[in-house]
């Protein structure tokens, strides 16, 4: 019924669930009495038909429908003790995966951010686990005592009379048949309706993140007809399992009633020739419920595993994804400790990158040394490979060719757990916690202490700002950040950096929307920091590149220009190119632009 | 819309079939208490044991199968049509939520993260769904199950009948317990799983920080704390739902013992015969199993009720009745090319109490008139953004402050506002598709001819073609989720791009050029006024060199306008401009 590569999926379950065997094998152990109990309320019927009642004996009645109840609530309880404790075994086992699923997705390299869109992840973690907590561990659940209480019934029919069970047996085959048809194209269905659910989530996200986009472009028609296509998609598939469905329940319902009418006709020349009791017959009769609604329930039971499946299918591949540092041989954090406890230089040689491992090289040929203590510009048009650098320095992207040696050690076999304490980045996108401002500029870290904090905000001149907030350092942002401005946000995110303290501040266009005036305030800072730190530095100021060490010109991956300022303006090249363009805006464009004065 | 009126709509989308599926649904239950009526015709014939009772025996177990029959068919028609609109309902919804979503206001998405949106829409609409389709049929499979079964039995014994309705009276009661406790956990258990979705949808969406700062443990306790609230939610759900649950079910086996007891003494004393007993036998089992989807209806309505309150939060939110308006072609095109005149504008942001909240905006009054390029240079704070967000109408405006032409900007639809001015924000958002989609983003469904949707043309004017050239697959490149795999310039070329593709007739930079460089800068504005310069632009910056050669500068403090005039002009009347002017001067002097 279950093919292999389903009970691979499996594994990882069951793997999560076994850490709860005591409360599984409590749960486990109340079935034999469920089951016992289960088969003793039939024999007691024909024992009150076949003694008392066809005979007319009414002495002993009484005791055995009392035995009859003490059965019953033999059976509840063991039967709700045993879907209890399994229950809590699969929600913990549930519980136990989502947390190994975040762990790991922390643990993914930006390749598969690049791939996956948020809102996949998400459903992974939530609709998933939802299905797989919901349908499969109750589905599992009851599947699992059915079918034993099934099977127990049937040998006890055949124990009874196994004409009889024979006959019942034989309406078996053709309702399994049609089981496995219909499960077969159930399946089908169910990898479409998940499919164009994920899908359709994704591009609702999408256009609820930019809502404000999609309202200022005027393109709300836009987007709900390419949402109306996933809802169809979704609805065609659906009414389609919904028609299976329809047919396999109504079929197996029906033929509880047939099956009634072929023992009936079958066992009344038996009852007839006084081979077969009329207590049988009517016990037959009854138990038939028994072993004809579990095989009804299985189907629904059958398609919530199904379900399951679909979801286990989305949760493995996040399983099998390669981790950020999987397969690369990398050194023990241990004997890195000593060597990376301070920066001492990092060396690019004849650096290649491009992104994925296609299309064209983003980095080609790139060399450079920065030593402790020096500064480092990045300069270079938009899409140049300045933020590529960068990423790569921060291991955000791994897969280089070339040679880029930090104090001396191959980047690609350190650990980047054991390397990122030298660097303070700061990236172009502001992330900002749901928490105080305090805590984003020391993110929970307990050695940045209060006053570290407030210097850090002195030091990009955040702190008045701060101070005119409510709450001020304790200010709550909503929204990733949303009650601040973007500047604020910047500086905020600046302060963070600053706090975070690592030995190389790696500032990634970190001036951009600060107005002027703070703008010259944050380029004090940077000057600080350029005298005190290691810097690398992708910035279009002109006061952050000049005092650096060493500034290297990009155009399209490849390094164009190195030295420091004086020595590229001597060059007359494409530095001095960038700068003199800045003076003489005028005479470059004065035709478009009227001169003012 | 009242809670009665959405359900009592979305039920007329399907009366039909809802109306067809109550037939069938009835022929199906009648069916289920005729057929045990044959069954004790058999019994009691084969008790007889006589061999003219075979003949008439034979005949009624032919009964119990034809009848059997017809009754599959009726159930699968049945089923069909009254899950089926559970289905279409769900679609529906998805569908007009997120009209509505898409046309509610600012201040209802700033209230709502997506995440919860989302998951409202993901899993509040199956909570619908059931309510629409199981829910349906099963409320009339009891409904007609308890009726007509009681009937059939009261025919064979009354007295039977009365007492077989104890322990249904007894579980019943139990039932109700349990459910209404459960009423409460479903609803607590929803908020939970928002909560966590929401949580997840801030972390990734900071994953890169997070990865960086070695933030894991710190974000994996966060998640163990919500995951733990929700897990310990669900355990509660599953206690009432293990031990109170099924008692209804066990209520069944209860009857049986009650029947055999009962039913036995009456056999005894002959006012009952063995086949009246194995009918009531059958007849309790059609009595329990409504019984027992009595449990599951009753969460199914519940889920469905707080489903229908998470939908109806968002959907009684009413777009603004100026929202629904629509100009005639006529009126339209007479707008074209209007002086934009804004007159004393003031604007505080809404606060949650009712005391005042500070002036954002304090009493402005400008004017662009028709192809005049305007800039506005104010430091951060100042209020450029609101300004912004106020003339695109995306906050919400009293009237009488904007207008364009002789037509007050919030007595036409925002639709309609939007397709005379393009704002370009200063944090663009891509869909993960290509960059040629990308573009022709809010150009597809305008009507305008394609031959107009020269998007190479705008991506030169961008000065994004050489970068595009570069990506492998040119302009159908995918972009990734935010535009991901674009550096910030090219982000906010690419939506330059975008604004610059669909003819519109004012367009407003806010601080568009902030991720570019200077010379970048320079060459794209070149671009912008040659493109459009019939029509008017609104430049923020707090650059000078982005400002210098606009028609007219407005010097924004504080929300308010402390100077205004031109370059030059500025230059000798306001301190702050020359501040800054030549904080930016300094740079490049010094440079060359």
């Amino acid at each position: 019924m279950i093919k292999s590569p389903d009970l691979q999926y499996l594994k990882h379950f069951f793997h999560y669930a076994s850490r709860y065997k005591k409360t599984a094998i409590i749960g486990l152990l109340m079935m034999p009495l469920s089951v016992a109990a289960n088969l003793l309320f039939p024999w007691l019927v024909i024992q009150v038909i076949d003694e008392h009642l066809t005979p007319g004996i009414y002495a002993g009645l009484m005791l055995l429908i009392v035995i009859m109840l003490v059965v019953l609530v033999v059976n509840y309880t063991a039967d709700a003790i045993y879907t209890y404790f399994l229950r809590i075994t699969g929600q913990k086992a549930v519980f136990d995966i989502r947390m190994a699923l975040f762990e790991r997705i922390l643990k993914l390299p930006r390749t598969y951010y690049d791939k996956t869109p948020t809102g996949v992840t998400l459903s992974r973690l939530t609709s998933d686990l939802e299905v797989i907590g919901e349908s499969f561990v109750l589905g599992v659940l009851s599947l699992v005592k059915d079918s034993i209480n099934t099977l127990a019934v049937l040998i006890f029919m055949f124990f009874i009379n196994w004409q009889l069970a024979l006959l019942i047996l034989l309406v078996f085959p053709p309702v399994l048949m049609l089981t496995q048809y219909v499960r077969n194209r159930l399946r089908e269905m169910y990898a479409i309706t998940r499919s164009s659910l994920a899908k359709g989530t994704g591009f609702l996200q999408e256009c609820l993140l930019g809502v404000k986009t999609v309202q200022l472009y005027g393109a709300e028609e836009e987007v709900e007809s390419k949402y109306h296509g996933y809802t169809e998609d979704f609805l065609g598939a659906q009414l389609k399992t919904n028609k299976y469905d329809a047919t396999l329940f109504s079929i197996i319902t029906g033929i509880t009633s047939i099956t009634i009418g072929l023992i009936i006709w079958y066992g009344s020349g038996k009852v007839l020739e006084g081979v077969v009791s009329l207590g049988v017959l009517i016990a037959f009769i009854n138990t038939l419920e028994k072993v004809f609604v579990p095989l009804r329930d299985f189907t629904s039971q059958i398609a919530s595993i199904q379900r399951s499946f679909a979801a286990f299918e989305h949760i493995e591949e996040l399983f099998v994804e390669d981790l950020e540092e999987q397969g690369q041989k990398l050194l023990p954090k241990e004997s890195l400790q000593h060597k990376l406890a301070n920066f001492e230089t990092l060396e690019f040689k004849n650096v290649r990158f491009q992104y994925g491992g296609v299309g064209p090289y983003v980095l080609d040929d790139v060399s450079f040394t920065l030593n402790k203590g020096e500064q480092l510009a990045l300069v270079g048009t938009t899409g140049s490979g300045k933020s590529t650098i960068i990423r790569i320095m921060s291991k955000t992207y791994m897969d280089y060719e070339g040679s880029i040696l930090l104090n001396g050690i191959e980047l690609s076999s350190i650990p980047k757990d054991a390397m990122l304490h030298l660097f303070s980045l700061m990236q172009q996108d502001v992330f900002l916690f749901e928490q105080n401002i305090h805590f984003n500029i020391s993110l929970g870290a307990d050695e940045i202490s209060d006053d570290a904090v407030v210097d850090a905000a002195q030091y990009v001149y955040a702190h008045d700002f701060i101070l005119g907030l409510p709450g001020q350092y304790q200010f709550e942002l909503k929204n990733s950040g949303s009650n601040l401005s973007a500047g604020q946000a910047q500086l905020i995110s600046f302060a963070r950096s600053v706090a975070q303290g690592g030995q190389v501040m790696m500032l990634d266009e970190a001036t951009s929307s600060v107005d002027s005036v703070t703008e010259n305030l944050i380029q004090k800072a940077i000057g600080r920091l350029f005298a005190e730190k290691t810097v690398i530095a992708i910035a279009h100021r002109l006061s952050t590149i000049r005092h650096s060490d060493q500034i290297l010109v990009l155009n399209q991956g490849k390094i164009v220009e190195r030295g420091n300022h004086q020595e590229l303006l001597a060059k007359d090249g494409v530095y001095s190119s960038l700068l003199t363009d800045d003076a003489n805006i005028e005479d470059d464009e004065g035709l478009l632009l009227p001169e003012n004065g | 819309m009242t809670k009665s009126k959405f359900i009592i709509h979305y039920l007329l989308l399907n009366k039909y079939s809802y109306l067809f599926a109550i037939l069938c649904i009835f022929v199906v239950n009648y069916l289920q208490v005729e057929i045990p009526r044959y069954i004790q015709l058999a019994v009691d014939l084969l008790n007889q044991s006589t061999i003219e009772s075979k003949e008439g025996l034979l005949e009624n177990v032919q009964w119990v199968i034809a009848l059997s029959v017809v009754m599959v068919v009726v159930r699968i028609l049945s089923r069909m049509y009254s899950l089926n609109p559970g289905r279409i309902t769900e679609a529906t919804l998805k569908n007009d939520v997120f009209h509505r979503l898409n046309r509610l206001p600012s201040t209802f998405h700033e209230k709502y993260a997506s995440g919860k949106l989302i998951s409202i829409i993901n899993n509040d609409l199956n909570g619908i769904r059931l309510f629409y389709g199981i829910g349906f049929l099963q409320l009339f499979n009891i409904l007609f199950a308890l009726s007509l079964t009681p009937i059939w039995m009261w025919r064979i014994s009354p007295e039977l009948t009365l007492y077989s309705v104890i322990p249904i009276v007894i579980a019943s009661v139990i039932f109700w317990l349990g459910f209404r406790k459960l009423r409460a956990l479903h609803s607590q258990r929803l908020i939970r799983l928002q909560n966590l979705s929401e949580q997840l949808m801030n972390y990734l969406s900071g994953i890169d920080l997070i990865k960086n700062q070695q933030m894991g443990d710190w974000v994996t306790n966060e998640v163990d704390k919500v995951n733990r609230r929700l897990f310990d939610c669900t355990m509660q759900i599953a206690k009432i739902q293990t031990f109170f649950m099924p008692i209804l079910d066990y209520a069944n086996h209860f009857m049986k013992v009650l029947i055999l007891g009962l039913g036995g003494y009456y056999l005894l004393q002959a006012k009952l015969s063995i086949g009246e007993i194995t009918a009531f036998l059958s007849y309790s089992v059609l009595l329990a199993l409504p019984l027992m989807h009595l449990g599951r209806i009753a969460t199914v309505y519940q889920m469905g009720m707080i489903s229908i309150d998470s939908v109806q939060n968002i959907l009684n939110n009413e777009v603004p009745s100026t929202d629904m308006l629509r100009m005639s072609d006529a009126e339209k095109s007479s707008l074209r090319g209007s002086t934009l005149l804004v007159q004393n504008l003031s604007y505080s942001y809404p606060s949650a109490k009712n005391e005042p909240n500070e002036l954002v905006l304090k009493n402005l009054s400008f004017t662009i008139e028709p192809g005049e390029k305007v800039g506005v240079l104010g430091s951060i704070g100042s209020g450029k953004s609101t300004l912004v967000n106020c003339l695109n109408h995306h906050l919400s405006l009293e009237k009488g402050h904007i207008f364009w032409g002789s037509k007050d900007i919030t007595q036409m639809s925002r639709q309609d506002w939007r397709s005379y001015v393009r704002t370009i924000t200063q944090d663009p958002f891509l869909f993960s598709d290509t960059i040629f989609e990308n573009v022709k983003f809010g150009a597809n469904h305008q009507g305008q001819a394609t031959d107009d949707l020269d998007v190479e043309q705008v991506l030169e004017l961008s000065q994004l073609s050489e970068d595009v050239r570069r990506f492998g697959a040119g302009d159908q490149t995918l972009v990734g989720e935010k535009g991901i795999m674009l550096s910030g310039g090219q982000k906010q070329r690419l939506s330059i791009a975008r604004a610059l593709l669909t003819p519109s007739d004012l367009i407003i930079m806010d601080n568009v050029l902030s991720a570019v460089d200077y010379e970048t800068e320079r060459t794209i504005l070149k671009a912008v006024f040659n493109r459009i310069q019939g029509q008017s632009l609104l430049v923020v910056s707090h650059r000078v060199s982005a400002l210098e050669y606009m028609d007219k500068i407005l010097v924004l403090e504080q929300g308010e306008i402390i100077a205004r005039g031109t370059h030059a002009e500025l230059l000798g009347s306001c301190s702050y401009y020359r501040e800054t002017w030549e904080l930016q001067q300094h740079e490049t002097e010094t440079a060359a």
